[in-house]
């Protein structure tokens, strides 16, 4: 770089950091009147300020000059007969761009006009395809509807079978339930019947018993024997039918009558069978003596056993085994 | 049609009106063309060049003319249209320019030489004692330049910044060119007086 360029270049940084922003550039309009002298003095000195450090607004400066500078001597003349074949040329140049500008109007309406019939054409198309869609619509709206209705009678009436075979089915079930209960009821009337008959066959044999001893009157022989734990030899208990007595009451005396609330005596033969059961006994009396009404008729005479059990509830307990003897008179 | 009388104005409403286009354009045609066809010729083109570019400023007036807003600044407006295609022939030619020659390296760094230096130069280098210097050069020259009168400080910046010539600066400023020499003298000697120890060489 020369001493010259340098100079220059520090100037134009100098330069480039004073005021040009795209506001104050000089519009062509604005140009013209300051090449022309036609600005006011404040208006031509900000201009000016302007110019001085802006390339962009000198060059258009130096255009406006070349434009509005009238012609100097020395310029080339413009002949009336040059001017006329100019404008010639431009005019025909002008009607060419006319034609084709109308050309291309021109085009542009068949275009619009073909446009606009080919939307017609599709808006005709557009309101027979509306129509025919809308038919198949409803139609295929009616055939659904059938179809719904279909499915919808085939699901009650499949509904209704299953309904109807479960009510048939329970029917049996009670059916069957109710003759199994008037099964039951009748072996339980039957059991029932049975019980009543031996209750009233014990009624009547008491009842017999009871006119016997009505018929005896005082006869009944009392025997009273006292049971103890220590006790246990052939003899403890002695009975004797006369032969007037058709019954004997023996009186139990036992050491704690009250430990049990019932009391239960088996007679056991000579071979250690139950001749005879006595259940039920309660202590009576002041002894707390357990009264045993015995019939001739079921006993012969001999040697016996006795056992006495305690009860309470379901619980039987063995309290002792005692000798009986039995005699006979004839 | 005799156009004889009337302004340019009245005729332009009739054009954006439709009314007598064509004797209309012909009134304006024939008032401006040897103005467009002398701003051409002023550009350095040509004749055939200057007639051709004639042509296509007309051709543009007319087609613009229906939508030019006011009617009064219709020179402008003729200057700008005419100043575009200059402007874009320029920038065409510049373009074909450019794509079809391959730049050497050394004219690629001449051209671009100059506005790196003074952008580094206003914005500081990168290597910091030549920035500090560099910044010094350059407020002193700022300082230089404020004492300079406003009309000197103007003509030194259009001759030496934008390399204008002595006839454009006094058309520029307003003043005879007598008067921008003695500008620029005046202000070459002040600055060389207090620049001496910065600058080796001050021109203006």
């Amino acid at each position: 770089m020369t001493h010259e360029e340098e100079f220059r270049t520090y100037m134009k940084a100098a330069n480039s950091t004073s005021g040009n922003d795209d506001e104050s550039h000089l519009s062509e309009p604005m140009m013209i009147a300051y090449c022309r002298g036609e600005m006011t003095e404040a208006e031509r000195e900000t201009a000016q300020a302007h110019l001085a450090v802006c390339t962009k607004c000198i060059a258009l400066f130096r255009s406006a000059r070349d434009f509005v500078v009238p012609a100097r001597a020395g310029e080339e003349e413009v002949t009336a007969t040059e001017t006329d074949q100019a404008w010639q040329s431009v005019i025909a140049h002008v009607q060419d761009a006319e034609a084709t500008d109308a050309g291309k109007d021109e085009t542009n309406v068949v275009q619009a006009e073909f446009e606009r019939l080919r939307d017609r054409k599709f808006l005709m198309d557009s309101r027979v395809s509306l129509a025919l869609a809308a038919c198949l619509l409803i139609s295929f709206g009616a055939l659904g509807w059938v179809a719904w209705r279909l499915w919808r009678e085939k699901q009650s009436q499949r509904q209704s079978q299953e309904v109807a075979v479960q009510m048939e089915n329970k029917q049996r079930e009670l059916e069957q339930r109710l003759s199994q209960l008037e099964q039951s009821g009748g072996d339980q009337l039957k059991r029932e019947r049975d019980q009543r008959l031996a209750a009233e066959t014990k009624r009547d044999e008491l009842q017999t018993q009871l006119a016997a001893a009505q018929q005896t009157g005082q006869n009944i022989p009392v025997y009273s024997a006292i049971l103890s734990s220590d006790r246990g030899a052939q003899d403890d208990v002695q009975l004797n039918f006369t032969s007037a007595s058709q019954l004997a009451l023996l009186r139990l005396l036992i050491s704690k009558p009250y430990e049990f609330p019932e009391y239960s005596i088996d007679l056991l033969g000579q071979r250690g069978e139950i001749v005879r059961e006595f259940s039920g006994l309660r202590p009576t009396g002041d002894d707390g003596a357990l009264s045993v009404l015995l019939n001739r008729a079921t006993l012969n005479g001999g040697n016996y056993k006795l056992r006495l059990f305690g009860q309470q509830g379901k619980t039987k307990k063995q309290i002792g085994e005692y000798g009986m003897l039995v005699t006979v008179g004839r | 049609m005799d156009t004889t009388g009337r302004d340019a104005t009245e005729l332009i409403r009739e054009i954006k009106q439709g009314l007598n286009v064509e004797d209309n354009f012909h009134w304006l045609f024939e008032r401006h063309y040897a103005e467009i066809l002398r701003f051409f010729r002023r550009k350095g083109f040509d004749r055939e060049d200057c007639r051709d570019l004639t042509q296509e400023t007309f051709v543009s007036v007319y087609k613009g003319l229906k939508g030019l807003r006011q009617e009064e600044q219709f020179e402008s407006w003729l200057f700008a249209i005419a100043h575009n295609v200059w402007v874009s022939l320029i920038e065409s030619r510049t373009a074909r320019k450019r794509s079809a020659t391959i730049l050497s390296l050394e004219s690629e760094s001449e051209a671009s030489d100059h506005p790196t230096i003074a952008a580094r130069i206003a914005d500081g280098g990168d290597d910091p004692l030549t920035a500090v210097l560099e910044k010094e050069k350059l407020e002193k020259l700022r300082e230089a330049l404020r004492h300079l009168p406003q009309q000197m400080r103007r003509c030194a910046q259009l001759r030496v910044v934008h390399d204008l010539s002595y006839a454009e600066i006094a058309a520029l400023m307003g003043i005879s060119v007598n008067t921008v020499k003695a500008h620029l003298h005046q202000a070459q000697k002040a600055l060389r007086e207090q620049l001496s120890s910065y600058f080796e060489e001050i021109t203006v």
